[in-house]
């Protein structure tokens, strides 16, 4: 059901992206997702060195047999691996897929286009999703202001950016940001994207390695509980509106230096949290979080999707 | 065609609303949406006597036959007063107009019950611009046709709960049993096509109807719109506690300015009087006013008539929806 340029391209089943999440995409999370028809990307940046990713994707290769993509972080200081050694790595690997997020990937397109991977990039403006596409980039994902971790600083949403990009660029267009279920899935589509990309919705999966904890408060939260932080140090990211995220709000209205901050927005306190279930971090999620009312596996959420899309679609009325 | 509850409820063509717009909602261009098949929007806020207000109406009568609606805002305002709101609730409801907007507070806390109460016994259908699920609920409780889901990207003033329509439209349609009308962000087919698959019944746009030929305003802020970009409005006066999203210009960067530096009420309000936007609209001066313009900017292109930009959204919506149909097997 739903096959577009994206769904061929890839030879996934079904025109969804389980977006990547640092901490968390790791070899038995993508697997579930790829085992369901659905594209997720190994996070390379969470593993120490060559070896460590060489041993993960070993691992994810022995858990499916079905199409997978690696995410290269170009966020600065992401990645303990310099990032042409990555797809060093994924080009001896024979990964099919690279995602590339946080940073133009001009420098590294070259590499890529040697490798001859398939290229998703990630972004969240209009202009530097021409600029992908210009870089021959294969496939463009686009996010709203709504979503969780990283919207753009111009806060543009999903429902003005998505049509936008879509009918910009020749190449297929990923849409993320609001998406969670059957109607958005649909919505998505009928704006223009041939697939779209859902964070948030999957964090509360039975396979996601996030802690019961964690998955529980973001069941609780509504639609309004989220907030963006990192504006006054240029790097909006959206979390749980908890105790800390308002801590590093106050912090930032304060104009503490950037030395004092960090230890607040430090990824392994977000890391610990993620897999110890405190709550004294920040949470990366968007504003589906009020649309998420249960923990689902993985397989069970996505057919509950794709059978709400097709209600959907089959109840459109036209006169 | 598309039909909806909101098709059905007022008899018109098209599921497509103006929402309210200070000075330029007025009787000509309310009439121009009406006639094309939309549901026209007459802002009471611009008429300060009962006799204003019902010239308008007249002139609005005389121009269409067809349904509209008339927008209450209770705003904190110097010029209109709580006699000006229990005016034009009672003309509403006197002179039955088919539905009205209500932004602000609700009904029945400007006015009353019985003001509320006089409103439904005339038969006139409530709307309450919406920016929180809450709030929605509340006016369905008070017997109100529907909502509208007004998102963080709309322009005017979005409830600071900054919740954005892909979020707000569906949150809304799983939580009422009355009709959602998506706002914010919507000026082309595909964002009609998308509100329609989230589960509303209709769409509120306003910016998109400024750049219309039949909108009076000065021609220059109509090209304005078609030059800049989704990126190019702001929020502001989020120190007064009412946030307001407006197009940048130098206006707006003063006003931004003065709010860095903890200049209050005072010192914004000649920068923010809504005077300035009238006087914009007639010069034409891009930089004279905060105008309230959404992200939808982005999506606008050209100045169509008010009845081919109705007919391109339909068909370009249908289109999208048979497109996505036509992706299954």
């Amino acid at each position: 059901m739903f096959e577009t340029r994206i769904t061929k391209m890839l030879g996934i089943k079904y025109p969804i992206q389980c977006g990547t999440m640092m901490y968390l995409s790791n070899a038995e999370f993508v697997a579930a997702n790829a085992n369901a028809g659905i594209l997720a990307c190994l996070a390379s940046a969470m593993y120490p060195d060559a070896q460590a990713l060489r041993d993960e994707i070993a691992k994810l290769r022995d858990l499916t047999d079905q199409p997978f993509g690696v995410n290269v972080s170009l966020f600065p200081g992401h990645s303990a691996v310099v990032v042409d050694q990555v797809l060093d790595i994924l080009a001896e690997q024979q990964v099919r897929l690279v995602e590339t997020a946080g940073r133009s990937p001009e420098p590294h397109r070259a590499r890529i286009r040697q490798a001859g991977f398939i290229h998703l990039h990630k972004c969240a403006r209009l202009r530097d999703a021409l600029k992908a596409q210009a870089l021959g980039v294969d496939i463009v994902a686009v996010v709203g202001a709504e979503c969780g971790g990283h919207p753009s600083m111009d806060e543009v949403t999903t429902m003005v950016l998505a049509p936008q990009v879509a009918a910009a660029l020749d190449i297929p267009v990923i849409a993320g940001g609001g998406f969670c279920d059957g109607r958005s899935l649909v919505a998505g589509l009928a704006l223009g994207a041939e697939a779209v990309l859902m964070g948030t919705r999957f964090l509360n999966t039975v396979e996601c390695p996030a802690h019961q904890a964690i998955k529980g408060k973001l069941i609780q939260a509504q639609s309004e509980q989220t907030l963006i932080v990192q504006k006054s140090i240029g790097s909006a990211v959206r979390v749980l509106d908890n105790d800390w995220a308002r801590q590093v709000l106050a912090l930032e209205e304060k104009k503490v230096p950037l030395r004092d901050l960090m230890p607040y927005i430090t990824g392994q306190r977000t890391k610990n949290s993620w897999l110890n279930g405190g709550d004294d971090a920040l949470i990366a999620c968007g504003q589906v979080v009020g649309r998420t009312k249960e923990t689902l596996s993985v397989r069970q959420l996505v057919a509950q999707i794709m059978d709400e899309a097709r209600t959907v679609l089959t109840g459109l009325t036209q006169g | 065609m598309i039909r909806t509850k909101i098709t059905e409820m007022f008899g018109v063509k098209h599921p497509i609303i103006c929402g309210a717009m200070m000075w330029l909602a007025e009787p000509n261009l309310c009439a121009a949406i009406s006639n094309a098949g939309g549901l026209g929007n007459l802002t009471a806020q611009m008429y300060e006597s009962e006799k204003l207000f019902r010239e308008a109406l007249d002139q609005v009568r005389q121009k269409t036959d067809k349904p509209f609606l008339v927008n209450v805002t209770s705003l904190p305002s110097g010029r209109i007063t709580s006699e000006h709101y229990a005016m034009y609730f009672r003309v509403c409801a006197q002179e039955k107009v088919p539905g009205m907007e209500i932004s602000g507070m609700p009904v029945e806390k400007i006015t009353g019950e019985e003001g509320l109460a006089m409103l439904k016994e005339a038969g006139v259908r409530l709307f309450q611009k919406c920016g929180a699920v809450r709030h929605a609920l509340h006016a369905q409780k008070m017997g109100y046709a529907g909502v509208y889901a007004a998102g963080f990207e709309e322009g005017g003033h979005p409830l600071s709960d900054d919740v954005c329509t892909m979020v707000l439209t569906p949150r809304m349609v799983e939580s009422l049993s009355i009709p959602v009308v998506s706002a914010g962000g919507i000026s082309n087919g595909r964002n009609l096509a998308a509100a329609l698959v989230l589960g509303a019944e209709g769409v509120m746009m306003a910016t998109r109807f400024v750049a219309t030929q039949e909108c009076r305003v000065h021609k220059n802020i109509k090209q304005e719109l078609v030059r800049r970009q989704e990126h190019h409005t702001t929020l502001i006066t989020k120190s007064l506690g009412l946030q307001g999203r407006a197009l940048k210009n130098a206006t707006v960067a003063q006003i931004l300015e003065v709010e860095a530096r903890g200049g209050g009420l005072q010192e914004l309000m000649p920068l923010i009087t809504g005077l300035r936007g009238r006087q914009a609209w007639e010069t034409g001066d891009v930089e004279a006013a905060a105008m309230y313009f959404g992200q939808s900017t982005g999506l606008i292109h050209d100045i169509p008539t008010c009845a081919e930009l109705l007919e391109r959204m339909v068909e370009e919506a249908a289109q999208r929806i048979d497109l996505v149909r036509g992706l299954t097997h």
